[in-house]
């Protein structure tokens, strides 16, 4: 009982101590909690993105041992401010034995409080979260639930993170005698001997994962090759400051300005802690890159996806009909067309007259080989042949309707226009008809497209009736069955109603026709529950980053000025004044707080590719966007990071400035 | 005259109720160049308070403190670094030193402080490290050094600027006796080389090996010693004495 009540009135009395130990570990338990949260929600089923939830797993993973890094970090801090302390109770005679159990009730103690109180703050903020989401983009797409898993995860996490700080702080009493304990909290830390070794293995570490990162190819082995580059790198970072900032800091030493108020403070300041200073360099670092990451993913789908349908469906509304019957006997004829058309627009009572009719004759899958004069004569559907690529074949009459530009073609003359992919054949043997290509089209405006992963390609074929002519060579492929299309723009009310009375049509008629009408409205509308799902995960998982790395930046501005504060004390007792503190407080932050985010950057650079190649698996190719919205990302998080370098160094300030 | 304190006075106000307590009451006296000074006085005597005031540390609340004719109470917050670097020297009980920097790096850091070149500061650690017997010890670190080397090197760091006056906390306080004497000799040494040293102790062991003893208590000075031509020992007889019969001690 009385150890009980000893750890209680310990924790309250010195609480300023208490405080931000208690800080890291909630924190960390609010990122597990909300991480956990998204990542077995079952409305990521729902949203048919499995694969989103595997990578969310990957990143708890990651943040599990991190986050217990964290608690060692932040618990061995206290430890070290509190030993003063328990050095005092050995000398009055309690005994280690029992100052064990003290330390051991205070963890406890502090173990509950970091459950009750992370739940309850992981779960507002994780509704804040939602409804700022929601206020943002004006729509509920993610049913945020929290599942028992979601709850357990963090306490499992917390739990095992404490049993390592009850170890760790039963051995430091146990091995320290009164007066180390009495005394610890005036050590400097000793410079690891083997750096160049330490630099180099860091640097090896970070190009393996970039390398790893930059060819990684889509395929089963992604995810693990995801996860591994990830390892690499983190390890990597960690390493990396360790070596860099001492090898810089030894070089300043070096240096002809060394001798200058500024530098001088500085860099021993920063020699002296350089292993905890690269961890939490590391820490905030990886955090930054993370929600770099997150945020730029998920952004891009959102608009990605909307600017893909834009673009796969520059008209508003695409009503087409093809003949189902059992023999193929050709074409939905244009009589046949023409009356559906009358029909629909008589029940709409919308007039179609100012839409474009063309024949789409779909898709085919077949190998392009390389080289100047090619011959293709099969069609395949293995996806893993090299050289395999969607091709359609499309009359040049279509495109001048369309409002394109092209150059006049003989027969058997044809253009070629690639969306992905270099195919640049001079002339092709098409299943037998020899192709003379007359040159590339660079540009291809107003036709719906079908957008692919791989690589695809465009055949424009010299009128209607050489197209059909390309298209009857490879008939034999029953996939592809023409259809006669329309497509033209609307207003919302009048390409839902058209779309509707066109489909109806098509059930009604008596011939062997089916009718298929798109209106882009509705699409939009039913892809904005997806992506949105997407970017509300991103939206809260980019900020649960942010504000990781903001605690962590406070943190360590904290524990650094508890650290520096006699320092400081003993410099302005020198002679040192106030304006001079502040810049060389101001120098030596400048460089712990911009590394990380250049670092970060350079980081993203690293995984850009492999960022791109899982959005380009949503068919998402557009790089000048990617380009754009990781420049507009980044920018965000910069300022972001500035706003909270500038308040937390303020407290660090308040905590070292002599008060006079 | 190097220092003269005249009338000085400090009162301190608790914050929350209009209690006030005087720690010094019109303290009066000078300093000549060269002169070896101990205040004497028990714990709550006011000669830290003093030591600080003349440290430019603490505002007094009446009076004035000038160092070469220059009244120093009233130099602004911005210039006060400025001022101690460039005059005064310390000498902490608990040596001050940074435990960030080694020992040569602790002793250049006031003469970095104060941009000098550094040319001076190797030639003037070059004369002081052998007077001080620490030249061994400048690529340690201070966690190295024991209390009587930690304080030498703190008197080196005083004395690189080559102050107007060095001032000095209980400077033996946390030194063994053997260690006590060493230094108590060192600050012998220097003063015959006309540094001018104020020291403020509650130990007359200590206050005997200074030129002149200046007796406070309750925020006055009540009694001055001069050591003239006697022995430490002799000194210390008398000092205590002194405060047997003025400050009515022990």
């Amino acid at each position: 009982m009385f150890y009980l009540k000893l750890a209680q009135r310990n924790i309250r009395k010195s609480f300023k101590n208490f405080a931000p130990f208690l800080l890291a570990t909630m924190m960390m338990f609010v990122l597990n909690f909300i991480l956990a949260s998204i990542a077995l929600s079952p409305q990521l089923d729902k949203l048919g993105i499995k694969s989103v939830s595997v990578v969310l797993i990957i990143g708890q993973i990651i943040l599990i041992p991190f986050s217990i890094g964290i608690e060692i970090y932040a618990y061995r801090f206290l430890l070290k401010k509190r030993s003063r302390e328990f050095g005092l109770y050995d000398i009055l005679g309690l005994g280690k034995a029992q100052i064990i159990v003290v330390a051991l009730l205070e963890l406890l103690f502090l173990l509950l409080a970091t459950v009750t109180l992370g739940t309850i703050s992981g779960v507002i903020l994780s509704k804040f979260l939602f409804l700022v989401f929601i206020a943002l983009i004006g729509g509920n797409y993610f049913n945020l639930t929290f599942s028992i898993l979601s709850f357990t995860i963090p306490i499992i996490v917390a739990l095992v993170a404490f049993i390592l700080l009850a170890v760790i702080g039963t051995w430091t009493i146990h091995h320290h005698s009164s007066l180390s304990l009495l005394h610890s909290e005036s050590q400097g830390e000793r410079e690891p001997k083997s750096r160049g070794f330490l630099a180099f293995l860091g640097v090896l570490l970070l190009v393996v994962g970039y390398y790893m990162a930059i060819t990684v190819k889509i395929g089963p082995m992604i995810v693990t090759t995801f996860a591994v580059a990830v390892l690499f790198v983190i390890v990597g970072t960690y390493l990396f400051y360790v070596a860099f900032t001492i090898w810089y800091l030894k070089r300043q030493k070096r240096g002809r300005r060394y001798y200058q108020p500024e530098k001088f403070i500085t860099t021993n300041a920063l020699l002296y802690r350089m292993k905890q200073n690269a961890i939490g360099l590391g820490n905030i670092t990886i955090l930054v890159t993370m929600a770099i990451v997150t945020l730029v993913t998920t952004v891009m789908l959102q608009t990605g996806l909307k600017q893909n349908m834009m673009v796969n469906m520059p008209f508003t509304t695409e009503l087409s009909a093809m003949n189902t019957g059992d023999t193929h006997v050709g074409n939905v004829s244009e009589e046949q067309f023409k009356s559906i058309l009358s029909q629909t627009e008589k029940k709409a009572q919308v007039s179609l007259k100012n839409g474009v009719q063309y024949v789409d004759y779909g898709t085919s899958m077949m190998v392009l080989p390389s080289g100047k004069h090619v011959t293709i004569n099969h069609l395949t559907d293995n996806y893993n042949k090299a050289g395999i690529a969607v091709v359609q074949v499309v009359s040049r009459d279509t495109l001048i309707k369309l409002g394109n530009k092209l150059p006049k073609l003989a027969p058997n003359d044809v253009l070629i226009h690639n969306y992905s992919g270099h195919f640049n054949a001079e002339t092709i043997n098409w299943f037998g008809q020899l192709l003379r290509v007359k040159g590339q089209t660079t540009d291809v405006k107003n036709y719906p497209t079908q957008s692919s992963i791989g690589n695809s390609m465009m055949i424009v074929a010299q009128n209607n009736a050489q197209a059909e002519q390309l298209y009857q060579r490879i008939k034999f492929d029953a996939n592809t069955i023409p259809r006669r299309t329309l497509i033209i723009n609307l207003s919302k009310r009048d390409s839902k109603q058209v779309a509707k009375a066109f489909k109806a049509e098509g059930k009604s008629s008596v011939l062997p026709i089916s009718t298929f009408a798109v209106d882009r409205f509705a699409r939009l509308h039913e892809a904005q529950a997806y992506t949105g799902g997407f970017l509300f995960i991103g939206f809260t998982l980019g900020l649960t980053f942010i504000i990781g790395a903001a605690l962590i930046i406070y943190y360590k501005q904290i524990a650094e000025g508890e650290q520096d504060k006699e320092a400081f004390r003993i410099l302005q007792e020198v002679g040192l004044s106030k304006k001079e503190v502040s810049q060389t407080i101001n120098s030596q932050i400048r460089l712990l707080f911009f590394m990380p985010i250049v670092v970060a950057i350079v980081h993203f650079a690293g995984a850009y590719m492999m960022v791109s190649k899982i959005i380009n698996a949503f068919g998402i190719t557009n790089k000048t966007l990617m380009l754009s919205v990781s420049g507009g990302v980044i920018l965000l998080i910069a300022v972001l990071y500035y706003i909270i370098y500038k308040m937390t160094s303020r407290s660090y300030v308040n905590i070292v400035q002599r008060h006079v | 005259m190097l220092l003269e304190v005249n009338h000085l006075e400090k009162i301190f106000k608790t914050r929350f109720s209009k209690e006030t307590t005087a720690a010094l009451r019109d303290i009066d006296f000078s300093v000549e160049k060269s002169e070896y000074i101990a205040i004497m006085g028990e714990s709550g005597s006011g000669k830290t308070t003093l030591l600080n005031i003349l440290a430019t540390l603490e505002h007094p609340t009446n009076g004035t403190v000038a160092l070469n004719g220059n009244n120093i109470t009233n130099i602004k917050a911005n210039d006060l670094a400025k001022f101690r670097r460039e005059h005064l020297g310390f000498v902490f009980q608990d040596f001050n030193l940074l435990d960030t920097l080694n020992v040569r790096d602790n002793i250049y850091l006031p003469l970095v402080l104060n941009r000098k070149p550094v040319q001076m500061m190797k030639e003037r650690i070059g004369t002081l490290a052998p007077l001080l017997n620490i030249s061994e010890l400048l690529n340690k670190q201070p966690f190295e050094l024991s209390g009587g080397q930690k304080q030498r090197v703190a008197i080196a760091r005083a004395l690189m600027t080559q102050p107007d006056l060095i001032l000095g906390d209980e400077p033996t306080a946390a030194l063994d006796s053997k260690n006590s004497d060493r230094l108590l000799n060192l600050f012998e040494q220097i003063n015959d080389e006309g540094q001018t040293i104020l020291m403020v102790t509650h130990s007359s062991v200590v206050a005997s090996h200074a030129k002149r003893v200046l007796f406070i208590k309750d925020g006055m000075i009540y009694h001055q010693l001069y050591r003239a031509e006697r022995s430490t020992s002799d000194f210390n007889k008398e000092i205590n004495l002194a405060m047997g019969s003025v400050l009515g001690g022990n």
